[in-house]
């Protein structure tokens, strides 16, 4: 097999494949734009990528054809939680897709977010639900925070392949 | 009637043309153009509704204070601005 890799950068994503004795590199698309993180579907071929937009918040892209064409899917996002005595909002907002895996299930997809959250979509990113298991253990609030200064995300998700042919 | 206009910058995402609409707030007249075109919404607002903390709105020059419900009136307003604020990166 080929080996390759996806890079995902502050200013785009690009794929690695080994060429000889070298490596070749590629922009696979959103040149300047901050990716935060990307993967392939080793069953379909395709491509998912995180991004952050700086002003207009995170998007989750899709490609079938190798970063030829890219379409928009939705965005994980957090229950309402009413407000606070101050009047102001309690629930949380997206600020960044951390990890992504495959579920096994075709187009199923686990991702782990900041703030500590668990999503899963069914339809290849254009729905999102979160893990309320987990999402409600009361110890969560007091996870370990990283990079941000947002408390609690989700660093790793880690499947077991159960997909029968 | 007012004119929603929206910053250039969405241009490289996707299309925000501006739109002439009558609305009594702010909030209202962004519903309006997000009914229309639901996948802006999420470059505008934030999972709680709230403006995102990198955008902001203007009314006939004057910033919004309202950016969590976007109660701010429109009656007789001319013009709403959407743009970027200003960030590094």
């Amino acid at each position: 097999m080929k080996k390759s890799a996806l890079i995902s950068t502050r200013k785009g994503l690009f794929s690695l494949q080994k060429n000889g004795s070298g490596w070749e590199v590629d922009l696979l698309g959103f040149l300047a734009d901050p990716v935060t993180m990307s993967m392939r579907d080793k069953e379909t071929g395709r491509i998912y990528a995180g991004l952050n937009l700086g002003h207009f918040g995170v998007k989750f892209q899709r490609s079938d054809d190798n970063g030829k064409t890219w379409t928009e899917g939705g965005v994980p996002t957090y229950p309402d939680e009413g407000k606070d005595e101050s009047g102001k909002k309690k629930g949380k907002s997206l600020v960044q897709i951390w990890s992504l895996e495959s579920s096994g299930e075709k187009d199923g997809l686990w991702a782990g977010t900041i703030p500590g959250g668990l999503f899963h979509s069914a339809d290849g990113g254009d729905n999102w639900t979160l893990n309320e298991t987990l999402w409600n253990k009361p110890e969560r609030p007091k996870w370990l925070g990283a990079v941000t200064t947002t408390p609690a995300f989700i660093p790793f998700v880690c499947t077991q392949k159960t997909r029968t042919a | 009637m007012l004119t929603v206009k929206f910053t250039s910058h969405l241009e490289r995402f996707l299309e925000a043309p501006p739109e002439e609409l009558s609305a009594t707030t702010v909030g209202e007249a962004l519903e309006q153009i997000f009914e229309k075109n639901p996948q802006l919404k999420s470059y505008i607002l934030d999972d709680q509704g709230s403006v995102r903390k990198h955008v902001a709105i203007f009314i006939d020059g004057k910033m919004i204070e309202d950016r969590d419900h976007l109660s701010d009136a429109v009656s007789d307003t001319k013009e709403v601005f959407v743009m970027q604020a200003l960030s590094g990166g």
